[in-house]
């Protein structure tokens, strides 16, 4: 044990110079020049979503590929990607810290911070969708004068809550994380960011008592974390599979869209480590070990997504059904099958190079598979969105749908709030948990005490 | 006699076990009013200073119980009693999906009792605090183990304090201020 700790930190670490190197890339230091290149380009791309959705509210959803018959078509899926993106972050935080995981302390801070803001874009693509925005308050059980109820039989409710409490959960946990490293900042810091950040730490002290409630709360959060993941990304393949729709009327979808999430989660919080550590100077912290971890996780979830293929093409031609039959032949031969093999490129074949430690422990590697794995898991949600509704029971439907010009400058937009958001964010906060590395720290110390 | 704006004596530690055994050696000697400080959560200190609380993690129990029957409750009484509306043909009462709903919700409170509990329970926010009165003390959030004894209301011997935590090895021994 104590040597995986050590390749997870750096020779002669104290808590005291962690506690400055970190802080000081908050407070003293200059951001390098990738984080100003970053922001500029992050804040051009939310300026095409701020324009995208101004023109969207003014004309309306006609402006989308969602024409029937694929009425769902682009905001649909990335609501879905976004949300499983999402993921990744809560799980590693809290199942890490059940686990008593070494190497939560040096990425678990980033992959909060990521799983907040891809709620925040997945938020944005139901509102898009519903075609009258102003209206999204009728999914809330409130006194209106017309003695109307939500539909609770209908998954987008449960969409609602789901995601809502997804996003309460998030905003908390990462709030809580925060909390002792934002009085850290407020020691450290001085004049008015020194009272800023006092407000935010709103007093903590790390007081044994602090610590205790502190402690237990977190633990309850982390336990509570698992169900919630599985709970919310289920109900969003529940819109699909409750429905009789050939491609999406499957039992294993729950599942498999969990699987899908945390592939893609993981995956980009690989991406967010290479970035992040290659741009703050930090490799000593978030470590090949680090990656290789990472890695790791990454195959796990690429091969049960690779299983939940194989399981789907088994009970299409196993239920004997003409129509969950030509769904397959159409997406291995039909217009959008370009789609569904790139994502047996991305998804399947390439995911097999993770099992090679060289690959995992190589941060170039490591940053290209992400990428190649969250398209690959946005092709997989366009093959399910687009080829399940554009061809079902009635060939007189049938229709070819694209994505419009929209399409694309709303998605771009979103991943540009993503990046815009998140560096922002770890220029305003510390980019390691300080309050986890120290405990690393301490627990390393006390081994070397032993041995 | 001591200064009657006097909050208590605070000393500093080096490492998180002589600030426990610190701790020790003090409740032995009969002090009671003890905080201590720390830059992360220190196995055993506050069950080194007697105050364990259990009731945060029942709280969130109940409030998750309590929060889940309540929103079955109120989708049982929708849909069934006060708007009753027959769709796909499913039966009024669809149980399966306002299990989920009260499972989501039940989550949604256990999280804000949890958060909120924390919060409470710590009396935060509270942006003001004696010891935040004593420069040295910003190292609590950094590389510093400290303990405060809080002064009794009647007149008590801060030098006596002092000495005691001197014997402990206590660094940066000072009053601090109401």
């Amino acid at each position: 044990m104590t040597s995986t700790q050590d390749r997870l930190l750096p020779a002669g670490i104290t808590f005291a110079s962690m506690t400055r190197r970190i802080s000081d890339l908050v407070l003293e230091e200059r951001a390098p020049l990738g984080w100003w290149i970053g922001v500029v380009i992050c804040a051009a791309l939310t300026l095409l979503l701020v324009g995208a959705l101004s023109v969207l509210f003014s004309v309306g959803v006609g402006i989308f590929g969602i024409t029937i018959p694929v009425a769902w078509g682009m905001p649909i899926l990335n609501t879905v990607w976004w949300i499983g993106i999402a993921h990744a972050g809560t799980l590693i935080s809290a199942v890490l810290l059940i686990t008593r995981q070494p190497w939560r302390a040096g990425i678990n801070r980033f992959a909060e911070a990521m799983a907040m803001f891809a709620i925040v874009c997945a938020g944005i693509y139901p509102i898009m969708h519903l075609g009258r925005p102003q209206f999204f308050y009728y999914l809330l059980p409130y006194p209106d004068t017309m003695g109307l109820w939500p539909q609770w039989r209908s998954p987008l409710v449960w969409d609602f809550f789901a995601i809502f409490t997804y996003l309460v959960f998030t905003a908390s946990f990462l709030y809580m994380s925060l909390l002792p490293d934002l009085a850290t900042l407020r020691d450290r810091a001085r004049g008015w960011r020194a009272r800023a950040y006092g407000i935010l730490a709103i007093g903590w002290r790390g007081s044994a008592a602090h610590w205790e409630r502190y402690e237990k709360a977190n633990m309850i959060m982390a336990a509570l974390a698992t169900p919630i993941v599985v709970t919310v990304t289920g109900i969003i393949s529940l819109d699909l599979a409750v429905s009789v729709v050939p491609g999406f009327h499957f039992t294993i979808f729950p599942p498999y869209f969990v699987a899908g999430a945390l592939f893609s989660g993981f995956s980009t919080v690989a991406l967010l480590a290479v970035v992040l550590r290659s741009l703050f100077n930090l490799e000593d912290l978030v470590t090949r070990v680090h990656l290789d971890y990472l890695g790791r996780m990454m195959l796990l979830f690429a091969l049960i997504v690779a299983y939940a293929y194989g399981q789907e093409i088994f009970t299409a031609f196993y239920t004997g059904e003409d129509y969950y039959r030509t769904v397959y032949f159409d997406r291995w031969t039909g217009p959008y099958a370009p789609i569904w093999w790139s994502m047996i490129v991305c998804n399947v074949v390439l995911t097999q190079l993770l099992w090679f430690r060289r690959i995992r422990r190589s941060p170039i590697a490591m940053l290209c598979l992400a990428i190649t794995s969250n398209l690959g898991m946005w092709l997989e949600r366009f093959q399910i969105v687009f080829t399940s509704t554009h061809a079902d029971y009635m060939p007189s439907n049938w229709d070819t749908i694209w994505p419009t010009g929209w399409d694309w400058a709303a998605y771009l937009g979103s991943l540009g709030l993503f990046g815009l958001l998140l560096l922002v964010f770890v220029k305003l906060t510390p980019l390691i948990s300080l309050h986890d590395m120290r405990a690393l720290i301490a627990s390393r110390q006390q081994e070397e005490g032993d041995s | 006699m001591s200064n009657p704006d006097l909050y208590g004596v605070l000393g500093r530690f080096e490492h998180p076990d002589a600030l426990l055994e610190a701790i020790a050696e003090l409740r032995k000697a009969g002090h009671s009013r003890l905080e201590a400080f720390s830059p992360y959560p220190v196995e055993g200190l506050s069950r080194a200073l007697g105050e364990r609380s259990r009731w945060l993690t029942v709280a969130a129990l109940v409030g998750a119980l309590l929060t889940a029957l309540a929103t079955y409750g109120m989708i049982w009484y929708s849909a069934v009693i006060d708007y009753p509306y027959v769709v796909g043909g499913k039966p009024l009462h669809s149980w399966p999906p306002f299990l989920l709903l009260a499972f989501v919700l039940a989550i949604l409170a256990a999280v804000l009792v949890a958060l909120v509990g924390m919060l409470m329970g710590n009396r935060l926010p509270r942006l003001y605090h004696p010891a935040f009165n004593v420069a040295a003390f910003s190292r609590a959030s950094d590389d510093g183990f400290f303990i405060l004894i809080r002064l009794e209301r009647n007149p008590e011997d801060v030098e006596r304090l002092r000495r005691r935590l001197d014997d402990l090895h206590a660094l940066d021994i000072q009053e601090v201020p109401a």
